[in-house]
């Protein structure tokens, strides 16, 4: 009975959760009642107004804004461009497959901060050096993904393709490519949670570039409200990024809804 | 040529046709001088392969003729193995012994992650039990996902000092705000997927529990438990590897001691064998924490290989 109720106002319910998660950290903020602590909903509200009003902070927001987004979609765009060809590569020769796969495994291991210093060493504390940490991060999981797909593409797909004629270049743009897209999709969204992430690391260590990078500052300064604001920017544009793959999921992969995806 | 013969002829070629269709369309390995599908061509192959990385790493770097962008392997492993001894070269600030770094990280990885398993796997257990709240709690969590739990570390960091007062835990006080940070980042994952886990038993066991009449109790332990427990095992596994990534990113922002911390300390000096050396050992844990529970996993739950088993981890 309560879950039709729910279900049916579930946008309504939604807004209340956020009202109800937005009194309590009021609360909880009133009764430790240390700015330096933790920073209430009113005084973040005011960094928001200090964030667009104050004419320095505010080109320095929206350059930290370019650079982070710069950063997280060349990086992605990048690891699209590689991760896929060498995904169907590793799916389809066996060779590559054996050559590849130790090294792709365990570099897949690596905890993502691990590249930061070495990324450091070759571009600096730039945006340039974020890109090739989310780079470096998104692309394996788009590598693996990629690899299982097509390897576990079904060989009643090919063998008739082949046994018709099919081309060498039809083979993978009509048959392959397309039965394995659900799980390219799932490495592209993995991926770019991946990137988000490794950006924002990355920023926070080098502690100059992006909106890691000045949350790492506010934070430093202890500027509590401004460091809270940023983090819900930044955590705004991580969700708003997932829908956006996850729309574009379901437009690509209209036919299938695996559990993969479910599970996102 | 009588029938019978012709017959046999005709299977044989057609035999030959699908051996030869399947060779092709499974592996394309007809020009192969070796048997690809062996243990032994496997072993062999990852045996080149390593050798063909650490060559293609010498000569970059050979080319690249700059040990500061990129050391070669040979001065990289001499400082792995001088690093193991102790032997720290000098203008390293503050990098404690191998043991003790090594140690460090172990332990803010072992505490963050029993600790998010502890809170995580009831927390996700009852937020998946709760049917009536699904459409509320569905986009929280997704919510959760998308977050980057990184970026709540200065948050915790800076508040955590005057937020919980030391004395409370009574834990070495300048670890707490890593096992903090290490939990925060495995917390979720493990929340998450203990959640989903839950929330796709299939309602015809929990029903068909039902209809023998088991309790609530029962329920949890004979039907919803074992049904989920490879989804929470999974969690668990991403847990570890996130924990061990809170661990790091903690000791490189924050602390003065431990493998995060000392990675960085040897690129502020520029002593990148060093530091690569450092990654090594990091890759090293990383790669055991996340590979170890994938074999006893494979192991466990020959009956149910979930979708993360088969790719490979989705962390």
């Amino acid at each position: 009975m309560s879950a039709s109720i729910v279900n049916r106002y579930r946008y309504p319910f939604l807004f209340l959760t956020i009202i109800v998660f937005v009194a309590v950290w009021w609360v909880v903020a009133k009764i430790v009642n240390d700015p330096y602590a933790l920073a209430g909903p009113v005084s973040t509200a005011k960094a928001y107004y200090q964030l667009f009003a104050q004419s320095s902070l505010r080109n320095l927001f929206i350059t930290s804004i370019e650079s982070t987004l710069l950063s997280i979609f060349l990086g992605f765009v990048l690891a699209v461009a590689i991760g896929i060809p060498v995904g169907i590569f590793m799916g389809r020769y066996l060779v590559v497959d054996y050559l590849v796969d130790p090294w792709i495994n365990i570099w897949y291991s690596i905890p993502a901060i691990a590249f930061v210093p070495l990324v450091m060493n070759w571009a600096g504390l730039t945006s340039i050096s974020a890109l090739i940490v989310s780079f470096l991060i998104a692309v394996f999981s788009i590598i693996i993904n990629v690899y299982t797909g097509v390897k576990n593409v079904s060989a009643s797909l090919v063998e008739p393709a082949i046994a018709f004629g099919i081309s060498k270049r039809a083979l993978y743009t009509k048959v392959i490519l397309p039965a394995s897209t659900p799980n390219i999709m799932v490495g592209l969204r993995l991926g770019i949670t991946r990137a988000i992430e490794g950006v924002i690391v990355a920023e926070m260590v080098f502690s100059v570039v992006g909106l890691g990078g000045m949350i790492f500052d506010t934070a430093d300064k202890l500027e509590m409200s401004l460091t809270i604001a940023l983090v819900i920017v930044i955590s705004l544009i991580s969700i708003a990024l997932n829908y956006l793959m996850k729309y574009l999921d379901h437009k690509v992969v209209f036919w299938k809804e695996s559990s993969a995806l479910k599970r996102g | 040529m009588n029938l019978k013969s012709l017959k046999r002829k005709w299977e044989r070629t057609k035999v030959e046709r699908r051996n030869l269709v399947a060779q092709e369309v499974i592996v394309e390995q007809r020009e192969s001088w070796i048997d690809l599908n062996t243990i032994q061509a496997k072993v062999i192959f990852t045996i080149v392969s390593i050798l063909l990385f650490g060559a293609i790493w010498e000569l970059a770097a050979k080319l690249i003729n700059n040990h500061v962008i990129l050391p070669t392997p040979i001065s990289s492993f001499k400082a792995l193995y001088l690093l193991i001894q102790n032997k720290i070269p000098l203008g390293a600030a503050g990098v404690g012994s191998f043991e003790s770094m090594l140690l460090q990280t172990l332990e803010i990885t072992a505490i963050g992650f029993l600790l998010s398993s502890a809170v995580g796997i009831p927390v996700g257990y009852l937020i998946g039990r709760w049917r009536a709240a699904e459409a509320i709690i569905d986009p929280w969590i997704n919510a959760l996902y998308a977050i980057p739990m990184v970026a709540l570390i200065p948050l915790l960091y800076f508040g955590s000092g005057s937020l919980i007062p030391v004395s409370v835990f009574d834990y070495q006080g300048d670890l707490l705000p890593d096992v903090l940070v290490s939990f925060i980042m495995t917390v979720f994952t493990i929340i998450i997927n203990t959640y989903q886990g839950v929330r796709l038993v299939s309602n015809s066991l929990v029903e068909v529990g039902k209809a023998f009449g088991a309790s609530e109790n029962q329920l949890t332990r004979h039907v919803v438990i074992p049904a989920a427990l490879p989804d929470i095992v999974a969690g668990m596994r991403l847990g570890l590897g996130r924990a061990l990534l809170g661990a790091i990113i903690a000791e490189a922002l924050l602390s003065t001691n431990g493998l995060g911390y000392t990675m960085l300390a040897f690129q502020s000096i520029l002593n990148t064998p060093y530091m690569v050396a450092t990654i090594m050992v990091i890759a090293f844990i990383g790669f055991v924490l996340l590979q170890t529970p994938k074999l006893i996993e494979r192991r466990l739950f020959k009956w149910k290989e979930t979708e993360r088993i088969k790719r490979g981890g989705n962390e």
